[in-house]
């Protein structure tokens, strides 16, 4: 008799504050996930004019991707428009220009954030993008290759630029100047 | 509790352990493998701090020069190292117009544009393709050659990456 | 199929073993230590033994800590102190790197995590050493290798955390270390040195002495090694010193010093080993205790003084500086049914940072706060327990922080144990994420918050000792870094819920063997940075007793499953699994001198395997030594 008391006990506390608890948490945080789908604020920084980087390459940011939502065009020391995101991690996925603002396909390389940015339900980010933060198809010495993963699913998204595949990556028209 | 014979525990127990235990500790030592790097890049190549599985030489080889055998862990791994090529880097510094000439690297197309690269000599980070399993006992020699390395990002290069 | 037929006749077949009726039995509401936790050290150390059940488990009753005795990890298989915690509940996670030291900065391991918090950073663990809070001011964590045994009494890690009783970082778990005292008059001491592979030399000295009104004690412990690498090298050293006095027949004044030199370096991964990373950090702590008895109070007072010095090779140089005072008083009524507990307490933090190579100074802004506590324990009925508690913390940056907690334990049975337990938590900022760029700060940062909730069953009959626990975590406005330098920043946005069940059985009564086994599952969700999804310790020992004195063989096993580098499982490691053993011969002479050869096989199978990815742990090793007790 006690054992059933005991077990019945044990499941009902267990239930109890097991429902509770989140109910507490929304309470404290009614923005929480629970209310809304999930949301986070980004803006992208073109940070490759960064005056504490030894290497300030020329580069302008010509498409920018991150998490499905289009970043636009942006200047050295700019940073974009901030758009809504869903939370989580993923890469930056960008079409840069060497020292063309204009954008002008020739001097265009598909280039990635190089480390996966996250962001987190409630946040207002900027994802800086400068130096070391990012690999390409030809990068010179000492910066870190894109991988073919990252390459393919930039030249999905931007098919107007013609970036060759993969495996021709170096014969891109700005990897030959 | 009774008295201790101690000649007899020191003759018939202890004694022996002592032997297994020197032994034991002796082994861990004599049984990790032995490697040695010898730098086959090219002449004008240097490499630095080449290691691998747990050792680090603090030197610079020349070409064909070698380190000192020295005993590291057991296991698969590649050989990690720094490289310079003294010749490549002179001629980006006449390409930039960091060095005004300079015999062999001189070139006429001087680029003029000095904040794009750095005046400073850079060791980049480099490692072997292939790995080498270097077995307890064993005796590794390690040839690095031009066709058989990569570079390496799994640790921060000279840009921080 | 129904099961409580089934169920019932295991229980009565439990409880024909039981054991009788005892005031701090599991059937009175209140945890009893294990017993392996004192069986060795009953039979070579016998004052130990009193010194080890004399107290009270644990302030409140309702709390289900793991519990160590020092002697088990003063004697333990695994490299360090710490791990040997870890060897006790497969709930608590700590990783290691190497043959022996943690280290500090990058590189080091020593990452304590219970229940899902901690680890990174460690500044949600609270170690609390004789009543004082140890940690490093300005980083505000528990350095791992000051974690030194020589005088260790006994540990309790109190998981799921206790913000009410323990104040900030109390939030995933609070590593309780208490020290020991002479039991009887006269001098006793203790030697125990070992010398091992990679060059590794262990030596522990500690000093009892009582006379009439006065004891004193003494520790001393040096650890040095070449490493199983290179940049694996490192030493450390801790020496003791305290002397209580009996002021009459109801207080005592006690003063404690601890300090503690540590060197050492980040070895790097094995591919890439650094050499030239060190570090070095010294430290001091004093604690003092007046502990007396007023009218029908009991009162407790505490103040401490905490500071370090830390120096790497990059030019950082830090000096920290931590002090405060607890003042505690407790009283029963009603036939102890109801005890009060009432508690205020106060603390400084304060530091400076300096780069020794540029000369620059970083500017740190100290930190203040005290608070007033209270715990109210109920016991309506023989084995139930009713645990309530507030705190009301107040901290000159961030104004009141309401804590809490409630708990329940219900001796259904002599042998049956029912607890529950919530608590509300928090973790204040430190001065680091507040103040330093390393690599950014945020001086508006806000405390991290997490409510606590844990369930479980214990089930303690003569011959076994099974325990079942569920667990559950929510926390707020945890201080997360994204990005990377230059262009990093700090802020107070993410939050977390863990939830997870652990599990121990132990079989006690089957001489010569021992049995101890321990499991743990949890799901982390995206934080698994480190932090485990799975792990189970296990260790069995025999004995035989032999003409001089008694043989004893051990074997311990750790396996810990999912291990990422990073959230959202990221750079998977393989599984560990690892296993350590010890064989010792613990004799006593006529003249109650004890010697104990002894040696240590740490990775009995010589795997391969690594807590932090590409810092490989070494292969089977050795340590031999000779403990000698006067």
């Amino acid at each position: 008799m006690k054992f059933n008391l005991a077990i019945a006990l044990t499941l009902a506390m267990t239930v109890m504050l097991g429902t509770l608890l989140p109910s507490c948490n929304k309470t404290t945080d009614p923005e929480g996930p629970d209310e809304q789908d999930p949301v986070a604020t980004v803006r992208v920084k073109n940070d490759f004019n960064n005056p504490a980087m030894a290497m300030k390459p020329p580069w302008t940011i010509c498409k920018c991707n991150y998490r499905g939502v289009e970043f636009g065009k942006v200047l050295q020391g700019d940073s974009s428009a901030a758009r809504e995101v869903s939370p989580g991690i993923d890469y930056v996925l960008m079409v840069l220009a060497w020292n063309d603002t204009a954008c002008s396909t020739q001097n265009c390389l598909p280039v990635a954030s190089k480390i996966e940015e996250e962001v987190v339900d409630g946040q207002t980010r900027t994802i800086a993008i400068n130096a070391p933060n990012h690999q390409g198809p030809c990068p010179p010495e000492g910066v870190q290759p894109i991988p073919d993963s990252l390459y393919d699913r930039i030249l999905d998204l931007y098919p107007e630029y013609q970036f060759l595949p993969y495996d021709q990556r170096t014969n891109n028209p700005e990897c030959l100047d | 509790m009774p008295g201790l014979n101690n000649r007899r525990i020191l003759q018939r127990r202890l004694f022996p352990a002592a032997v297994f235990i020197f032994f034991s500790l002796l082994s861990c030592s004599i049984m990790q493998p032995e490697v040695v790097v010898i730098n086959k890049i090219a002449p004008q190549v240097l490499i630095k701090n080449p290691c691998i599985n747990g050792i680090v030489w603090n030197t610079v080889l020349k070409y064909e020069e070698a380190t000192s055998p020295r005993r590291c862990m057991r296991g698969q791994g590649k050989v990690h190292f720094q490289k310079f090529d003294p010749y490549a880097y002179c001629v980006r510094q006449v390409e930039y117009g960091l060095i005004d000439t300079l015999c062999m690297c001189d070139t006429a197309a001087a680029i003029k544009d000095s904040s794009i690269i750095s005046a400073t000599p850079l060791w980049y980070n480099y490692q072997t393709i292939s790995s080498t399993n270097v077995s307890s006992g064993g005796y590794s020699i390690i040839e690095i050659t031009l066709d058989d390395m990569e570079q390496d990002f799994s640790v921060p290069g000279p840009y921080g990456h | 199929m129904d099961i409580k037929p089934v169920l019932i006749a295991f229980l009565a077949v439990i409880a024909v073993g039981a054991e009788p009726p005892a005031g701090t039995g599991p059937g009175s509401g209140t945890p009893s230590i294990p017993e392996r936790d004192l069986i060795d050290t009953a039979a070579i150390y016998p004052d130990y033994e009193i010194l080890v059940i004399d107290k009270p488990i644990s302030k409140d009753a309702t709390h289900r800590p793991t519990v160590v005795a020092g002697e088990q990890i003063r004697s333990t298989e695994r490299t360090t102190a710490l791990e040997a915690l870890s060897q006790e509940s497969a709930d608590i996670y700590v990783s290691s790197r190497g043959a022996g030291l943690h280290g500090v900065s990058s590189g080091a391991s020593g990452g304590i995590y219970i229940r899902g918090l901690g680890g990174s950073p460690n500044s949600q663990i609270l170690v609390v050493e004789d009543g004082a809070p140890d940690y490093m001011g300005i980083f505000g964590h528990p350095i791992p290798d000051a974690f030194s045994p020589a005088l260790i009494d006994r540990v309790l890690v109190i998981k799921g955390g206790d913000g009410v009783l323990y104040g900030t970082n109390a939030m995933g778990g609070i590593i309780a270390i208490e020290n020991k005292w002479p039991g009887n008059n006269g001098v006793s001491l203790d030697h125990d040195a070992a010398y091992g592979t990679f060059n590794t030399f262990r030596d522990r000295i500690s000093l009892f002495c009582k006379n009439g009104a006065i004891d004193a004690v003494g520790g001393f412990s040096s650890f040095s090694t070449d490493g199983h690498r290179d940049g694996a090298s490192g030493s450390s050293t801790a020496g003791q010193i305290g002397v209580r006095f009996h002021l009459g027949q109801s207080a005592t004044l006690s003063l404690r010093d601890k300090a503690i030199h540590l060197n050492g370096g980040d070895p790097g991964p094995a591919f890439h080993p650094y050499t030239d990373r060190w570090f070095e950090v010294l430290r001091n702590t004093f604690t003092g205790r007046l502990k007396m008895s007023l009218i029908d109070w009991n009162l407790s007072v505490v103040p401490w003084f905490n500071f370090g010095e830390h120096r790497l090779y990059d030019g950082f140089f830090s000096r920290d500086y931590t002090a405060g005072t607890t003042v505690e008083a407790t009283r029963s009524f009603l036939d102890s049914k109801i005890e009060l507990l009432l508690g205020a307490g106060g603390d400084h933090i304060d530091g400076l940072v300096t780069n020794r190579i540029t000369d620059e100074t970083e500017t740190v802004k100290p930190m203040s706060g005290g608070s007033a506590y209270s715990q109210l324990s109920v016991s309506p009925k023989p084995g139930l327990t009713l645990v309530g508690g507030v705190r009301a913390y107040y901290s000159t940056r961030y104004g009141y922080v309401p804590l809490y907690k409630a708990g329940i334990a219900w001796g259904v049975f002599q042998l049956l144990t029912l607890h529950s337990r919530i608590t509300r938590n928090f973790r204040q900022p430190t001065l680091r994420e507040l103040y330093l760029p390393y690599p950014t700060a945020n001086p508006g940062l806000k405390p991290e918050h997490a409510t606590n909730w844990d369930a479980g069953i214990e089930l303690s009959p003569r011959f076994l000792h099974l325990s079942c626990s569920v667990y559950k975590t929510w926390a707020q406005n945890l201080i997360k870094y994204f990005g990377m330098w230059p262009s990093a920043e700090v802020v107070n946005i993410d939050q977390m819920e863990i939830s997870g069940i652990e599990g121990e059985l132990e079989l006690k009564a089957w001489n010569p063997f021992r049995f101890f086994l321990t499991g743990c599952w949890q799901n982390v969700g995206r934080f698994t940075k480190q932090n485990p999804g799975a792990k189970a310790n296990v260790r069995g020992e025999w004995s035989r007793t032999m003409a001089h004195g008694v043989l004893v063989c051990a074997v311990s096993g750790e396996w810990v499953h999912d291990i990422y580098m990073n959230n959202y499982c990221r750079d998977q490691l393989d599984d560990v699994l690892v296993f350590d053993g010890s064989l010792r011969y613990k004799a006593v002479s006529p003249s109650d001198i004890t010697v104990e050869p002894y040696v240590l096989v740490r990775n009995l199978l010589d795997s391969q395997y690594e807590y932090i990815k590409y810092y490989s742990m070494p292969g089977l090793h050795f340590l031999a030594g000779l403990r000698l007790g006067i």
